[in-house]
């Protein structure tokens, strides 16, 4: 029978089908490495102190997503380089775990659509062989917020800093949940897997109105069209900064915190809107709660909300 | 309004800056995205590929490795591609 | 503004669908909800945006209206209309194919022209799309160097892709004809915020547009679905 007490949109099935592997590929991405490498240092620590090792290939590019949805790129380059960074993972027989929605939904969509059609996957290996290299279609892809969701008992046992006393608001971007709609662990207009995750480790949700909005870099729209994109972030920021008062707002993407911690400056000097919200990645809070040093975090790589930043980490014993 | 728009809104229909009518255009398009998304390899396509596959050799010695080990698989394509290309001659199989 | 109705081309949405291998179809289907323009971001701050009516354009062959508009460029690519959808409708990947197509037609080029340094300059250079070079002053200011941050983290100064992915992407990028692609896009001139003058400031917002790209006659595009006004009152 339907349960009435059950709210939350989490589909049971998909998360079931996840494997605990011993060993994954983590998939860098380029936000993370480039401007926010706390993500990058955090998802390697919370991955090794939850069992799973992983592992990283210097062969690995960019998914290739940006250039190709921005349309600089022609559409037909987009298949064999995702179908070679794949056959990297295959190589070693390996899942992949992508920390970034963009990058997690172009090599799912994209490695999906390739399975199911043998003739551009024919057509994609040909490329492929060239180089030595073969698409098989045998790894899986899974986003970090899923896999971290699948590991909730240990996360749940490794908490050393609880993270009692801090208030979190979540933004879970648009790529994920809805660029994947069947694909994610999560519903789409109502998820709920990060609010789970802060509760084992101790913190407190607090909602505001525009959770559900796209961070307003609308893809290439913060480049082309600037005040339009601006628009969208103060919305978004300012229902944060009104209604919820977070200490920190937690994202699955890195493009997304980009875009929300980098806009609070721009809003500041171009409107006049003053913000102080702490934008972190759903690895970074992972992070604090199974007590990495501060130095893994890497906090100093975000621009806004820094005096926000010392206040919220000084409760929890972090001296920023 | 923006500045760089005005010219276009307001002194212009739209319709004036396509060459051809509805239908036409809606060809030319739709000839443009068959063209970019096709998996055929006529042998004009192959050619195109060839400057890539010289620079990709003209890397390294391993590179060139790569590519030699996939030279007999190339072959036979090449051979289709050829015998397409000179059909593409006869006049029967043209259909003139 | 309306075109004379034996403009339109009957056939084309039919004629579309088998393009693409079939990935970018089922806008048939569309019900005309507006679900879509309903939970839009983009359309929160274009008022004159509008999936629904780009999407019933498309289906009737109005395509020469849905190609010159400025909206086409509107888009966010959030999937939230995808999301929302109750007929899945993928609506962002028709807006990226029609976006192709209206640069066939050479419209939006001074948008995409801004865009190319991340495929050539960064994608196929360094095989990372978003490099650690920052264009706003305020950022360094701010925060530092990121290498020194990366270096304090434990990790390497620049993160490295061996010199045979790139040759490997490099490869890919002139057999899937993405070199000639972007050879026909041309240089771009990004500015460099920190070195800003009035007069840069003048040619950055009003970004020309090249003449001509390849052999395509480039046209500013029009606002074929309403006035357009908006904002941040509108947000």
């Amino acid at each position: 029978m339907h349960k009435l007490d059950k709210l939350s949109g989490i589909r049971e099935e998909i998360v079931a089908d996840i494997p605990i592997p011993e060993e994954i590929f983590y998939f860098q991405s380029c936000v993370a490495s480039n401007k926010y490498p706390g993500i990058e240092s955090c998802t390697l620590d919370v991955l090794n102190k939850l069992g799973v090792k992983p592992f990283v290939s210097e062969d690995q590019t960019c998914c290739g997503g940006f250039v190709t949805f921005a349309n600089v790129a022609a559409p037909t380059a987009s298949m064999p380089a995702v179908a070679r960074n794949i056959s990297l993972a295959e190589e070693e027989g390996l899942d992949i775990c992508a920390v970034c929605n963009g990058c997690w939904t172009f090599l799912n969509e994209f490695g999906h659509f390739m399975n199911g059609n043998d003739e551009v996957k024919e057509s994609v290996n040909m490329m492929l062989n060239m180089m030595g290299r073969e698409y098989k279609g045998e790894s899986n892809i899974f986003h970090i917020g899923a896999m971290l969701y699948k590991l909730k008992d240990r996360i749940a046992e490794n908490v050393e800093r609880p993270l009692e006393g801090l208030k979190f608001a979540t933004h879970y971007g648009c790529h994920y949940l809805g660029g994947g709609k069947y694909g994610a662990i999560d519903d789409a207009q109502h998820p709920s897997f990060i609010q789970e995750l802060v509760e084992i480790m101790g913190g407190e949700n607090v909602d505001y109105t525009a959770s559900g909005e796209c961070c307003g870099t609308g893809f290439t729209q913060v480049i082309n069209d600037k005040e339009k994109s601006l628009d969208h972030s103060q919305m978004k920021l300012e229902s944060v900064r009104d209604e919820a008062d977070p200490d920190f707002v937690i994202v699955l993407c890195p493009y997304c915190l980009s875009q929300l911690d980098r806009m609070q400056q721009q809003l500041d000097y171009r409107r006049d809107v003053k913000l102080d919200i702490p934008i972190i990645h759903i690895t970074q809070l992972a992070g604090l709660a199974l007590g990495l040093p501060k130095e893994r975090l890497a906090f100093d790589a975000h621009i806004g909300g820094q005096d926000r930043f010392k206040k919220a980490l000084n409760k929890i014993g972090i001296d920023y | 309004m923006d500045e760089k728009y005005k010219d276009g809104y307001v002194e212009k229909n739209y319709m004036e800056a396509f060459d051809g009518s509805g239908e036409e255009i809606g060809e030319e398009v739709l000839n443009y995205f068959e063209e970019l998304f096709s998996l055929e390899m006529p042998l004009g396509r192959m050619m195109k590929m060839m400057p890539g596959m010289f620079k990709y050799a003209k890397r390294g010695k391993k590179y060139r490795k790569n590519l030699m080990n996939f030279a007999p698989e190339m072959m036979p394509m090449m051979k289709d591609a050829i015998k397409d290309a000179v059909g593409l001659g006869n006049k029967e199989e043209r259909g003139v | 503004m309306l075109e004379k109705a034996n403009d339109w081309s009957d056939t084309f949405y039919d004629k579309w669908k088998p393009i693409a291998m079939g990935f970018v179809n089922g806008a048939e289907k569309c019900l005309q909800c507006g679900k879509c323009t309903g939970q839009c971001p983009a359309a929160a701050v274009n008022p004159s945006y509008n999936p629904r009516k780009i999407i019933y354009d498309l289906v009737n062959g109005n395509i020469k209206r849905v190609l010159s508009s400025v909206e086409l460029w509107q888009c966010f690519f959030c999937s939230g209309c995808f999301a929302t959808c109750p007929v899945d409708i993928n609506f962002p990947f028709f807006v990226f194919m029609l976006r192709l197509g209206a640069m066939s037609q050479g419209f939006g080029w001074e948008d995409v022209k801004q865009l190319e340094k991340y495929a050539e300059k960064d994608y196929l250079q360094d095989g990372i799309t978003v490099s650690p070079e920052e264009r706003n002053p305020y950022v360094i200011e701010e925060r530092g160097d990121i290498a020194d941050i990366r270096q304090k983290a434990g990790m390497p100064r620049q993160r490295e892709v061996s010199d045979e992915a790139i040759a490997e992407i490099n490869m890919i990028s002139d057999l899937s004809g993405m070199t000639n692609f972007m050879k026909k896009i041309g240089g771009v001139e990004l500015y460099d915020c920190s070195k800003c003058t009035p007069k840069i400031e003048e040619k950055c917002k009003s970004k020309e547009l090249p003449k001509k790209v390849g052999n395509v006659k480039t046209h500013y595009r029009f606002y074929n679905y309403g006035v357009p006004i908006g904002g941040a009152d509108n947000a």
